[in-house]
């Protein structure tokens, strides 16, 4: 059954949009990760504008990630001034990245800056995790102790100013690398069209040194409340929010990451890491290969308006 | 030219218009309004004509040429080229005020219909039919003529030679075929008539195409009540998140 999309101007099966829904909602799940790296890319593929696909997954993820952020708060998972500085950041982030989005798509550069943002963080996010995971596997083969955590050690980051205690995670840092962190989230977010769960994660556990247990569900608050804000910029500066389509994505994406999160609870957490640094390096790679092979066609067309 | 040269072309085209007195058309074009709904996915408009008074003596056989415009548009058109090793878009040219819809239909191969000349003039083919009278465009133009063939890949411009066909030898019928990705607007049809080469005949009429109901209201609140829309998607969003919480709700 098609259904006309009124922002993206063209019909598309509903049933497949569910379904992408669906599928990048499961992976989102068992992953912990807003799945918007997979879903732009999905909907620039089935031939909707990027600018529409970017500004719509940013309301798709705020659905899955609030669904996320609210099962972690009643487990009291969210460290909540660690989200309020993260936030502070991010929304100067997110805004900056708007802005981006708005100039670069006046003078043609959007796709390009797009893809590149992909390849780099997709390739390099990707491949420490899958170096990461790798070492974590062989690890457990030979029955060794993980080292997760490195107490005493201090790297640079713990030496700036302005430190602040942050009790729920049991850290003490400076106010900085925490807000630096929700900037540049916000920025790659409203830029890519991504929640940026996959950058954010490991963000904090490896610059923060913040412990799994609030990880997670402090970064789905962030991820919430930056793309919640990223719709509505996009909303009033580029109007390219498609309502229709974001709704039929938002419903299968929650559906289907409540199935992806029962599933990750049967996997050992390396494997679920070494599959997920699989999955982020494919579509950076996929990415890098748009870049540098030859275009179909070598010219493009944008209506200006009459 | 000087004035009295001037004077005397016009005078020479209206007595030639006289003597060429043209030939009477009635045409109708159904449905006169596409409605773009949530269902929507692509359309028909189908275009009735007839020679209603011929004044000639002997019965004539005619020729038919359809060109159907969509609203005008500023098209940008970009060449990607290579740099250290990544295409990038680089030249760019824009093309002013040019339809956003283009189908051009005729009764046979346009050459067969009218000569280059008479067909540039009268604004018949894709090429012709593309920029205002008076605009000379370099048709081996790379960018021109890859505007013309994305938008034909589009499924935007479409030039059919038999696409109109005749039911006797005055009255023909052709159709218009809209795809989903057909631009919202007023479009125009121009008809014109042909015989032995020469225009005999000429109709206008108009359709257009709209988004009703949903469509229209969520094109019409993102691009007017912008904020109020944005707060609309986000709200629908943090609802169905939280809806999903509580129905899947194990503990």
């Amino acid at each position: 059954m098609l259904i006309y999309l009124p922002i993206a101007d063209v019909a598309i099966n509903i049933f497949l949009l569910f379904a992408m829904g669906l599928a990048v909602g499961f992976i989102s799940g068992m992953f912990g990760v807003g799945g918007g790296f997979l879903m732009t890319p999905f909907l620039i593929f089935l031939g909707i504008s990027p600018g529409v696909a970017v500004a719509s997954v940013a309301s798709h993820i705020t659905a899955s990630s609030f669904s996320g952020a609210l099962s972690h708060w009643r487990k009291r998972a969210v460290d909540v001034p660690m989200a309020f500085v993260l936030l502070s950041g991010g929304l100067v982030g997110t805004a900056s990245g708007v802005w981006i989005f708005t100039r670069l798509r006046a003078v043609g550069q959007l796709d390009l800056l797009i893809g590149l943002s992909y390849l780099v963080m997709l390739t390099a996010v990707g491949g420490l995790m899958l170096i990461e995971s790798v070492r974590a596997i062989n690890r457990a083969r030979h029955q060794q102790p993980s080292q997760l955590r490195r107490p005493g050690a201090h790297t640079w980051v713990h030496a700036l100013p302005f430190k602040m205690r942050f009790k729920h995670s049991k850290i003490y840092v400076s106010f900085f690398p925490v807000w630096g962190i929700g900037y540049v989230i916000g920025l790659v977010g409203a830029v890519m069209g991504i929640g940026g769960g996959f950058l954010l994660v490991p963000m904090l556990i490896y610059f923060l040194r913040m412990p799994t247990a609030t990880v997670i569900g402090t970064a789905a608050v962030l991820t919430t409340a930056t793309m919640a804000v990223a719709t509505l910029m996009h909303a009033l500066t580029n109007h390219l929010v498609d309502a229709v389509l974001a709704l039929v994505l938002m419903v299968g994406g929650v559906i289907g990451a409540q199935f992806g999160a029962r599933t990750a609870q049967n996997m050992p957490a390396e494997r679920l890491r070494l599959l997920l640094a699989l999955l982020i390096l494919a579509v950076g790679l996929r990415f890098g290969y748009e870049l540098i092979s030859r275009p179909v066609n070598l010219y493009s067309l944008r209506a200006l308006g009459s | 030219m000087t004035n009295l040269a001037r004077f005397f072309a016009c005078v020479a085209f209206l007595a030639l218009s006289l003597s060429a007195r043209a030939e009477e058309l009635v045409v109708t074009v159904a449905p006169s309004q596409i409605a773009v709904s949530s269902s929507y996915s692509g359309g028909t408009v189908v275009l009735f004509g007839a020679v209603a008074q011929s004044n000639a003596v002997l019965p004539r056989t005619y020729d038919v040429a359809v060109v159907v415009t969509g609203p005008r548009q500023n098209v940008v058109t970009r060449r990607k080229g290579r740099i250290v090793g990544v295409w990038v878009n680089q030249e760019s040219r824009t093309f002013y005020n040019v339809p956003s819809f283009l189908g051009v239909l005729a009764s046979r191969q346009l050459d067969e219909i009218a000569s280059a000349e008479i067909l540039r003039r009268q604004g018949i083919g894709l090429k012709n039919a593309l920029f205002d009278a008076g605009v000379q465009p370099d048709s081996n133009d790379p960018f021109l003529l890859n505007f013309i063939d994305i938008r034909r890949q589009q499924g935007l411009f479409d030039e059919r030679a038999g696409g109109v066909t005749f039911l006797s030898r005055t009255a023909f019928r052709t159709e218009i075929p809209l795809r989903d990705n057909v631009p919202i607007g007023e479009y125009q049809v121009d008809l014109k008539l042909f015989h032995n080469g020469e225009m005999v005949g000429e109709a206008l009429s108009t359709f257009s195409v709209v988004k009703i109901g949903v469509e229209d209201l969520v094109v019409n609140s993102a691009t007017n009540h912008s904020l109020l829309y944005g707060l609309t998607v986000v709200s629908m969003a943090f609802f169905t998140g939280w809806f999903a919480s509580i129905v899947f709700r194990r503990d």
